[in-house]
């Protein structure tokens, strides 16, 4: 089912609905007396009527979840309300430079993860502002509730992000992976180990390149150095590289939010997972 | 004469030793998969990798009692001439520590949750093409895990008693602990799902004092099985009625005049020795292999008891004999 058409007021019962329908399809699957009857032969005669009595019982608990699940509906709730703060006031978006995911020029962000944000406050009838900073101020701030999501070009091995000990990370909502490519009318190579490659900045692509042997050099302008670059297909392509078989790993990017505000997490996570193709668009959009 | 049958258990409880070892195999393998399940869909909620912590403690036990029944029942060697009975005991030592660690752990970390003030977080998943809150599956992974328990726990204590078994005991102490602690996981998980970001570790807590409880009783008695105390009941600290009775039939064979008798348990059964102090002294040999025949009819439990004839007690004997006849 989609609601990506649907208003922020009326997703809610429906999608929860939807989760419980398939909550209680997984339960009774796992509960069918007939992975009950070997056990029950096993035991003592006397123990039959405990084995009955804790399937009924287990029954009332799965129908009472379910009643409760379809009668209250925002499940899961935010500990300190996230979600119904965004929901038509404002999301406080914390954002660490990491051009083309988030980008700070003269006090305006941009970047592929703000857009994408933008369209998500707007989902939910909110406003957006912006809180610019380091990952360990925006980690604090998320941690003192001051922000409500935090992006960055995050993925799940950034350091002090991806262990979800000082915010909740979401499911990897996008996953890339670098390119080596090399200027035209240079040979190109297959072996990586020793060679000079310019990166945007020296972050997790230059880690990558650092294992597989080569020297990462940080350069200002990537699209005209004279040198060969690792970056994404298309910025290649738009730039006039020739891309070689060199290609790094992949990484998944993530976003952070404030620990324990699950609603909201959730919430997020289910617009990113609906959006990833217009996440995609806009990374090449920004990164070219 | 005396010396220890193999194997151990009279026949008409053969019959519960093969269910009890098949009830452990079943916790092996049911402990083995809800360890499996658990780590596919573990959360950062605390219950939740408690839980599986649990459930990785849980397989000692079955382990424990499953190497002991293969082995008690072996006869005496060169190298071990009382057999192989206490390695029962040995795993009730290891059963009762794993309780104990499971029980603090639990109580340790969720206690430390609550003071940190630690906001679980539980993400979501694409199940079907839906986003389906991981909390929702952690409920059908947490009854798996707990459900069994109670029957398999339940199942275990009858057995326990019979069997003389306090590895068995100790297990159906774990498997009470299981579905304990899964049930406060599931009632952790539904508090956050309302927004509760405590709900998990106080259920957690809560439920660790009672692990630990059952832990710290079952560790004593372990440690003072070892240590030679007299046989106690496999559920408490009561003195096993067995060894009265077993005074008594010596003491009423007419030519005994005073018995001094002390047992000592070794895994199932039961060690000893008895001073008894003849008002006759024809015939004595006869007379004592005699009273052995009639002591291991009295209990398959009374597996191996030395007789020796004394002329008297010595002040100490006397002494510890006036205490246990009190």
């Amino acid at each position: 089912m989609q609601h990506d058409g649907l208003l922020p007021e009326s997703t809610a019962g429906h999608r929860c609905l939807d989760e419980v329908s398939v909550f209680v399809r997984v339960t009774f699957r796992a509960s069918t007396p007939r992975s009950w009857c070997r056990l029950a032969s096993i035991l003592p005669r006397r123990m039959r009527g405990d084995l009955f009595t804790g399937c009924k019982a287990f029954l009332v608990m799965v129908l009472a979840l379910f009643a409760l699940a379809s009668a209250g509906c925002d499940f899961p709730r935010d500990p300190r309300g996230t979600l119904e703060g965004v929901r038509n006031g404002t999301m406080r978006v914390g954002i660490v430079d990491n051009d083309p995911w988030t980008r700070i020029e003269e006090g305006r962000a941009s970047g592929a993860e703000v857009e994408l944000l933008k369209d998500f406050a707007e989902k939910l009838g909110a406003e957006t502002c912006f809180v610019p900073g380091t990952t360990p101020e925006l980690l604090e701030a998320a941690r003192q509730d001051e922000i409500d999501v935090l992006v960055g070009g995050f993925t799940s091995t950034s350091p002090g992000v991806s262990e979800g000990k000082e915010a909740g990370v979401t499911g990897p909502y996008l996953t890339t992976h670098s390119v080596v490519g090399v200027p035209p009318d240079t040979p190109a190579f297959e072996d990586p180990s020793g060679q000079e490659i310019a990166v945007g900045s020296i972050g997790a692509t230059a880690a990558l390149l650092k294992e597989e042997g080569a020297v990462p050099v940080a350069v200002d302008a990537l699209s005209t150095a004279d040198m060969p670059v690792a970056a994404y297909g298309w910025q290649l392509r738009a730039w006039g590289f020739e891309p070689t078989s060199i290609e790094l790993p992949e990484e998944q990017h993530v976003m952070a939010v404030p620990l324990g505000e699950n609603g909201w997490l959730v919430e997020l996570e289910r617009f990113l997972r609906a959006h990833r193709a217009e996440a995609k668009e806009l990374l090449r959009e920004e990164s070219t | 004469m005396g010396r220890s049958r193999s194997p151990e258990v009279p026949p008409d409880l053969r019959r519960t030793l093969r269910r009890a070892r098949r009830l452990e195999w079943l916790t092996f393998a049911y402990m083995a998969s809800a360890v499996v399940l658990l780590a596919l869909v573990l959360g950062s909620s605390q219950a939740m990798k408690t839980a599986w912590i649990e459930d990785l403690l849980g397989l000692i036990p079955p382990v424990a009692f499953l190497v002991a029944a293969r082995f008690n029942t072996r006869g005496p060697t060169r190298r071990f001439p009382y057999g192989f009975h206490r390695i029962v005991s040995i795993g009730h030592l290891c059963s009762a520590l794993a309780l104990f660690v499971m029980g603090a752990y639990l109580l340790v970390e969720s206690v430390l949750k609550l003071i940190t003030t630690e906001y679980p977080t539980i993400n979501s998943v694409e199940l079907f093409g839906r986003t389906v809150w991981l909390g929702w599956l952690m409920l059908p992974a947490l009854a798996y895990s707990a459900l069994p328990s109670v029957f398999l726990g339940r199942a275990k204590i009858p057995l326990a008693e019979d069997l003389h078994n306090k590895v068995l005991y100790a297990d159906a102490k774990m498997n009470k602990a299981n579905w304990l602690t899964a049930g406060a996981a599931m009632v952790g998980v539904v508090g956050i799902g309302f927004g509760l970001w405590w709900a998990d570790a106080a259920a957690a807590a809560v439920i660790s004092l009672d692990i630990t409880k059952d832990g710290v009783s079952n560790l004593r008695r372990a440690v003072v099985d070892l240590m030679d105390q007299a046989p106690t009941t496999v559920d408490g600290d009561d003195a096993d009625p067995l060894r009265d009775e077993l005074a008594r039939m010596l003491r009423d064979l007419d030519w005994v005049e005073d018995v001094d008798l002390r047992l000592r348990e070794e895994g199932q059964v039961y060690f000893g020795e008895a001073l008894v102090v003849p008002s006759d002294g024809s015939n004595i040999t006869e007379k004592v292999e005699d009273a052995l025949r009639r002591a291991s009819d009295l209990d398959w439990r009374i597996q191996d008891l030395a007789l020796t004839p004394v002329s008297e007690l010595s002040r100490a004997d006397e002494r510890s004999a006036k205490e246990q006849r009190d």
